[in-house]
C-alpha cells in the first residue's frame, strides 16, 4: 500500500484532484499520521487526532502544488506537514496556555519544491516564531555532523520499539541496540564538542 | 550528560522548529512499522475531518441561500460543493447513509426526521435558523405541488437510467423551488421548528440561533 500511494499514477490523481485517491490516502495515512505525532511529541490520542486531521486538511488544499518530478515522496511531504501542524500547534498552546484548536485560514501556499531546499514543507499558514533555545540550536548541528545512519537509527527510536524497526529492517533486536547506542555516543560528544568551542 | 538528558534535548529539538526534515527512509519505516487502525479510530478521523471542512468554508453559519432550494437538494449541493460523499457526511452524524440519501433526495420530509437529528445536520452543516428556516418554507412549497410522483428520465438509447432519473429529479426539485409560492408551515411543521430551536440551544448552538 505504501508503494501504491507513491506510485506516479496515484500520485498524480491526487494532484489532480481525484476525490477518490484522496479518500484512500485519507484512510491509510491519517491514523498512521497520529499515531506518529502523539509518539514524537509524546501528546494524547485525542490531541494527535486533532492535528493528524488539520494536516489532511492542508495537504487536502496544498496537494496541487506538490511536485514529484524532483524525487519528493508523497508520504514524506504529508508527514512533514503534519510535523509542522504539530510545532505550529504546541507553539502557540505554549503562548496561549493551553490547547486549542487552530483556525485554518485560506493558506498561503508555496511551491512544495521549497520544502526540497529545505526549508519548509511548501505549506506555510502563519508559521509562530520563537526563540529557539540554545541546547537546540546546538543539537541541531550535532544531529547534523552525524552520519545519516545515526540520525536515521536515533530518530527511528523516537516513535519506533527496537521490535518494530527489526521487523523493518530485518536485523536483530541486539543489533539496533548497539547501533543506538553508539550514535548516541557520538551524538553525546559531538553536541558536547559544540559546548566546548 | 547522561542518555535521559541527552534524548530529552534530542526530542526537544526534533519537536521544534529548527528539526531536520523527515527523510523518505524514516517516514517509510514508520509507516511500515506502523499497525493497521480500528475501523473506530479511522470513523473518528473522517467525522473531525468532515466537521473542520465545513467550520473552514462557514467560518461564520449560513444566513442566506442566494436562491431558492429544498432542504434536501440545499445540504446535497454544499456537500458536493467541498467533494465529500453521502458516507463521510454519513459518518460525521453517526448516521447510514441511507439517512443522508434519503434527505437529499427528498424523499422524506424534512420534519419527519426528528429535530435531534436534523439538529445534528445542521451544526456539522453550520447553517443558520434563518437559512433552516428558508429552507423548510420552499420545501413544504414544492410538497403542496399536486401531480409530483417517481421522475424517470431515458437516455439516449432508450432505456430509463437511475442516475439519470436522480439528476432529473434534482433540476425539477430545484425548478419547482423556484416558482412556487410563498408556503405556511402547518402545525406539525411549527413545533418540528420549535424543537429544533429548542435542541440547539441545548446543545449551546448559540451562534446557529
Amino acid at each position: 500500500m505504501r508503494e501504491m500511494v507513491n506510485s506516479r499514477e496515484f500520485v498524480t490523481k491526487v494532484v489532480g484532484g481525484d476525490a477518490d485517491s484522496f479518500r484512500v490516502l485519507f484512510s491509510y495515512l491519517t491514523p498512521k499520521l497520529s499515531r506518529f505525532i502523539a509518539g514524537l511529541f509524546s501528546l494524547p490520542h485525542q490531541d494527535a487526532d486533532e492535528i493528524a486531521v488539520d494536516a489532511m486538511l492542508k495537504v487536502r488544499r496544498a496537494v496541487a502544488d506538490f511536485d514529484a518530478s524532483r524525487g519528493a515522496k508523497l508520504t514524506t511531504w504529508i508527514f512533514e506537514i503534519a510535523k509542522n501542524t504539530a510545532i505550529d500547534h504546541l507553539r502557540k498552546q505554549e503562548t496561549r496556555g493551553k490547547f486549542v484548536e487552530v483556525p485554518l485560514d485560506d493558506a498561503v501556499l508555496q511551491p512544495s519544491n521549497e520544502m526540497m531546499n529545505g526549508s519548509s514543507d511548501g505549506v506555510d499558514e502563519g508559521r509562530v516564531e520563537t526563540p529557539h533555545r540554545p541546547e537546540e540550536v546546538k543539537m541541531r548541528k550535532a544531529l547534523d555532523s552525524l552520519s545519516k545512519e545515526d540520525q536515521a537509527i536515533l530518530l527511528s527510536r523516537l516513535t519506533l520499539e527496537y521490535e518494530d524497526i527489526a521487523r523493518v529492517e530485518n536485523a536483530s533486536v541486539g543489533t539496533l541496540r548497539t547501533r543506538h547506542s553508539r550514535a548516541l555516543a557520538r551524538l553525546r560528544a559531538a553536541y558536547l564538542k559544540g559546548n566546548c568551542s | 550528560m547522561n542518555d535521559e538528558e541527552l534524548l530529552r534535548i534530542l526530542r526537544f529539538t526534533v519537536c521544534s522548529d529548527i528539526a531536520p526534515e523527515l527523510t523518505d527512509q524514516a517516514v517509510d519505516e514508520f509507516i511500515s512499522a506502523s499497525p493497521e487502525s480500528s475501523p473506530e479510530h479511522l470513523r473518528r478521523l473522517t467525522a473531525k475531518f468532515v466537521e473542520k471542512v465545513f467550520a473552514s468554508i462557514h467560518g461564520e453559519p449560513v444566513k442566506d441561500l442566494q436562491q431558492k432550494w429544498t432542504f434536501g437538494r440545499w445540504f446535497e449541493a454544499m456537500r458536493e460543493s467541498v467533494r465529500l460523499t453521502r458516507k463521510e457526511i454519513a459518518t460525521a452524524l453517526n448516521q447510514d447513509p441511507s439517512f443522508v440519501e434519503r434527505l437529499e433526495a427528498g424523499d422524506v420530509v424534512p420534519w419527519a426526521f426528528s429535530a435531534r437529528d436534523i439538529g445534528d445536520l445542521v451544526c456539522l452543516f453550520r447553517v443558520h435558523m434563518n437559512a433552516v428556516s428558508d429552507l423548510i418554507s420552499n420545501s413544504i412549497a414544492v410538497s403542496q405541488l399536486p401531480g409530483l410522483g417517481p421522475v424517470a428520465a431515458r437516455s439516449q438509447g432508450g432505456r430509463i437510467s437511475e442516475a439519470r432519473g436522480h439528476s432529473a429529479k434534482r433540476a425539477l426539485d430545484l425548478y419547482l423551488a423556484r416558482k412556487a409560492g410563498p408556503a405556511k408551515p402547518d402545525q406539525t411543521v411549527t413545533d418540528w421548528m420549535s424543537a429544533l430551536r429548542s435542541d440547539l440551544k441545548r446543545r449551546g448552538a448559540k451562534h446557529l440561533l
